[in-house]
């Protein structure tokens, strides 16, 4: 409450005559590790799209949850919306709705199995009758208008997951902006877009960037999020960029090259990138495993090796296929064209018994799907080891006596080997993962953002137990959008764009400013 | 103002999303007074129980022929128990043990009744049909995907009419194995030899669930389905090899019906029959190893329902009563263990 009066301009009298759709005035966000805001003040007009970009951990994201409410502010901050104003720690979600602030989020809860019509009613509403009943024919009219208005190629009965995916998209924007034409241009002031095109496959992303550029005809206001500055210089007007929560700058994009926003997300001015392939690093170790022009999902023609003793790292935007190669490396997919080699024969994997059996360990992004919460973590230790205890009946006594060694030579913290898992820290339960599969001993390890959610010191222990078991001969295939991670763990990283490996950097290329622009600005071949 | 007060609620919210799990760990950290409270509740509330019902009425409920009585009756329950427990284990529901039970106890009293066998074949009959509709209910729901719930309650509804089919609802009674029948009243060292008997059945399903490959695969698949499968383990296998085992031990539950109630009933199956047997595996599952089905807390509970209603029926208690006790054990039990799993996990969920 210091300072800044908690205001509803009545007049909108304050600052600019013509007020802005959407002003944030110096947010900060603290949290209990640090600043993840930190005095962030922009405003964009009406009729604008604003592209709000910045590498991992830049608060991007902290900043679309304060203005959504679901995370407020710390106190100090101020966020306008048209002519009303409100403490940015008091802004709920309620209030962000009321003065017209709509989010179509990464995730933006639609559901593909009901049709076009009631996704909207979902969003918004269901028309009644009389007596509460839903009257459909209201609805389909309704929704019928707005395909039209929205010039989306789809019928309010079909299926959502009927349609092309820049559609459904294109749906979840219009239901978030639905009241600006059923209740008033007021009702629906500015939006916001959190990398609605990255599951987008890329020659529905300019369907996807047309769209968005008619929409703000009118004078809605739009902020863009996107990783990918292309898309970023195609669209916007306007441009904000964030590094480690604090403001770098916010102008106009036009005269702005790639370049020059690679340069204000690192922070600092880049050599030249030499485009030369890097020739990898021969370490003399032999190729433990490889994929050959495989096709999968978002990939379609993969490319690489990894030998012995070798930390690979893959670094590729959010939907660009990185975990698809190490689902495809442990048996999970199966790829559509193009062979697994393993030890350099060609290799069919039928799933991930298959693949353990090969000596392939994957250690997945989400640890929901790695632990067993209520089981001990001695249980979480030996699920991948059972046949080793078992001659009829299992052998406890070797199963505790190993997991006593686990707990110990991997630093695991945690009140003996006998308590749930679910009981240790996030990064102690990594821990224990990761020491589930190291004691297998295999000769490709897979892992899938492997410190996400861990804290420092955890993620130097990890880093410590993959290095060291790299150096006993094991091959590491590391993916993460974390680039100094990438950086600091991997001896050559690929970059993924576009379904190909588009790119290779090693030895002293490789720093995580220079990952960010080769993945930002990374192009497979042109079709 | 308003948005004074939506500060407030804003705050608080923030403060207990934060807090409650941390303080809620602490509460049931390991060899705090609340797990321990936890772990030997109900245990020690069988025995106030029993107590009080013996002081209350010392010449009918505190005699031998009441405990061993309830020790007969209870202990074809506990063999279904563990029969209902072993497709839970993995994560998914056998609605059909009652009919299976039933099934079984008709094989078992006809292969001696109209076939004239000996005990041996009987018990070998009736062992291998439970395996078999085991099998198939493993098949739907491991192979095919079907719900596990509807499958079996599909498979219960077709077992009980082909029960009603084949024995025109007259139960089997003649020509059965006095080895058999007479086990309802013999005794070893004062104990019944029934009770006995599934004393052993419950050290072997412990052992498998505790001590064997398949076991730990079965608890695994259960607790996270995701997480086994991406530790190699082949999820269905083990899906269908728990629903055989819940087979096998309807079986047993089936012959040991006939060996309590001296013949093959056709009435006997069906919801209401295994209804304490599922209240005492939820039960179970919130003692001794709190959040795990376990065997040990699985009999204790249902001698827990047992006494309790043997209790309330000496004091007088009309019929009626017991049903409704029977489904709401049902009912605390399933939200009991519901509310320690999300203490224990973040998560609520039981099998499907």
């Amino acid at each position: 409450m210091t300072g800044v009066p908690s205001i509803s301009t009545a007049g909108g009298s304050v600052t600019a005559p013509t007020p802005a759709a959407l002003a944030v005035e110096e947010v900060s966000k603290t949290f209990p590790g640090g600043k993840a805001l930190d005095r962030v003040s922009f405003a964009l007009a009406p009729g604008q799209v604003h592209g709000l970009i910045g590498g991992n951990g830049s608060g991007k994201s902290t900043l679309v949850k304060a203005l959504a409410g679901i995370q407020p502010a710390d106190p100090g901050g101020v966020v306008r919306v048209g002519g009303d104003a409100v403490d940015a720690d008091h802004l709920t979600p309620a209030w962000a709705r009321r003065h017209g602030l709509r989010f179509v989020h990464q995730d933006p809860g639609m559901f593909p199995s009901l049709t076009v019509a009631e996704n909207f009613a979902l969003g918004n509403g269901y028309p009644h009758r009389a007596g509460r009943l839903v009257s459909w024919r209201q609805l389909r009219t309704g929704v019928a208008k707005l395909l039209e208005r929205f010039q989306i190629d789809a019928r309010p009965e079909q299926k959502l997951e009927s349609l092309r995916p820049a559609d459904r998209t294109m749906i979840a924007i219009a239901r978030a902006m639905q009241d600006r034409y059923d209740v008033g241009e007021d009702a629906v002031r500015a939006l916001v877009l959190d990398e609605p095109t990255a599951s987008l496959p890329k020659g529905e992303v300019e369907i996807l960037l047309r769209a968005i550029r008619t929409y703000v005809e009118d004078g809605l206001a739009i902020i863009f999020i996107s990783h990918r500055l292309d898309e970023v210089r195609a669209i916007c007007d306007t441009v904000t960029v964030l590094r480690d929560g604090s403001l770098v700058d916010s102008r106009p994009a036009a005269g702005l090259d790639e370049r020059d926003l690679v340069r204000m997300i690192v922070g600092r001015e880049l050599e030249r990138f030499e485009a030369i392939e890097a020739a990898p690093a021969e370490q003399g170790g032999r190729v433990v495993a490889g994929l050959s022009g495989v096709a999968v999902g978002p990939l379609h023609d993969v490319n690489f090796e990894v030998r012995a003793g070798e930390i690979l790292g893959i670094a590729g935007l959010l939907g660009s296929g990185r975990t698809e190669i190490l689902q495809t490396l442990f048996g999970e997919l199966r790829p559509e064209a193009g062979t697994v080699t393993i030890d350099g024969a060609a290799c069919r994997l039928g799933g991930p018994a298959a693949a353990m059996d090969k000596g392939i360990a994957f250690v997945p992004e989400d640890r929901a799907e790695a632990i067993f919460p209520s089981m001990s973590v001695r249980e979480n230790f030996s699920i991948s080891v059972l046949s080793r205890y078992s001659r009829g009946l299992l052998n406890r006594v070797r199963e505790k006596r190993d997991a006593k060694l686990l707990l110990d030579s991997f630093g695991v913290k945690s009140a003996g080997y006998e308590i749930p898992i679910s009981f240790l820290s996030g990064g102690n339960q990594q821990k224990v993962v990761l020491a589930r599969w190291l004691n297998r001993k295999p000769r490709l390890l897979l892992l899938d953002e492997p410190t996400q959610g861990v804290d420092v010191g955890a993620r130097a222990d990890a880093y410590a137990i993959v290095r060291e078991a790299a150096a006993e001969g094991m091959a590491v295939v590391v993916v993460s959008s974390d680039f100094e991670e990438l950086a600091e763990l991997c001896d050559r990283v690929l970059v993924l764009a576009d379904g190909v490996i588009a790119g290779e950097t090693s030895g002293e290329n490789l720093d995580s400013a220079q990952l960010t622009e080769r993945v930002h600005t990374a192009k497979g071949p042109s079709k | 103002m308003s948005t004074g007060t939506e500060r407030k609620v804003t705050t608080e919210e923030t403060r207990g999303d934060e807090k409650s799990p941390s303080s809620a760990r602490r509460q049931w950290g390991p060899g705090s007074l609340g797990m321990a409270a936890e772990r030997f509740g109900l245990p020690v509330l069988l025995v106030v129980m029993a107590v009080a019902f013996s002081v209350a009425m010392p010449e009918t409920f505190a005699t031998a022929a009441n405990w061993r009585a309830i020790a007969v009756s209870e202990s074809v329950l506990a063999v279904a128990a563990m029969a209902l427990m072993m497709p839970l284990v993995a994560g998914r529901f056998d609605i059909s043990v009652g009919a299976n039970i039933g099934t079984t106890s008709i094989v078992c009293a006809a292969v001696m009744s109209k076939a004239g066998l000996p005990l041996a074949p009987a018990v070998v009959a009736a062992l291998l049909a439970g395996t078999i509709i085991g099998t198939v209910n493993g098949g739907l729901v491991a192979y095919l995907g079907v719900n596990s719930i509807i499958a079996t309650l599909g498979v219960s509804i077709i077992l009980e009419g082909l029960v009603q089919a084949y024995t025109q609802g007259i139960p089997i009674s003649s020509h059965l194995s006095t080895l058999l029948t007479g086990l309802s009243t013999d005794l070893w060292v004062g104990v019944p030899v029934l009770f006995i008997l599934m004393l052993v059945a419950a050290c072997l399903v412990a052992v498998l669930l505790n001590h064997t490959t398949l076991g730990r695969q079965m608890v695994a698949t259960g607790v996270n389905e995701t997480a086994a499968r991406l530790n190699g383990i082949a999820t269905r296998r083990v899906l269908l090899g728990s629903f055989m085992v819940a087979g096998l031990l309807a079986g047993l539950a089936g012959v040991l019906q006939v060996a309590a109630q001296g013949n093959g009933n056709p009435q006997v199956g069906g919801i209401t029959f295994i209804l304490p047997a599922l209240a005492a595996v939820f039960l179970g599952a919130t003692t001794l190893r709190p959040g795990t089905y376990n065997v040990g807390g699985t009999i204790i509970a249902l001698f827990f329902i047992g006494v309790a209603v043997s209790g309330l029926a000496i004091l007088g208690a009309q019929p009626w009563v017991t049903t409704v006790f029977n489904g709401t054990a049902v009912v605390v039990a399933v939200s009991l263990s519901a509310i320690f799993r999300r203490y224990r996990t973040g998560v609520s969920e039981l099998g499907t």
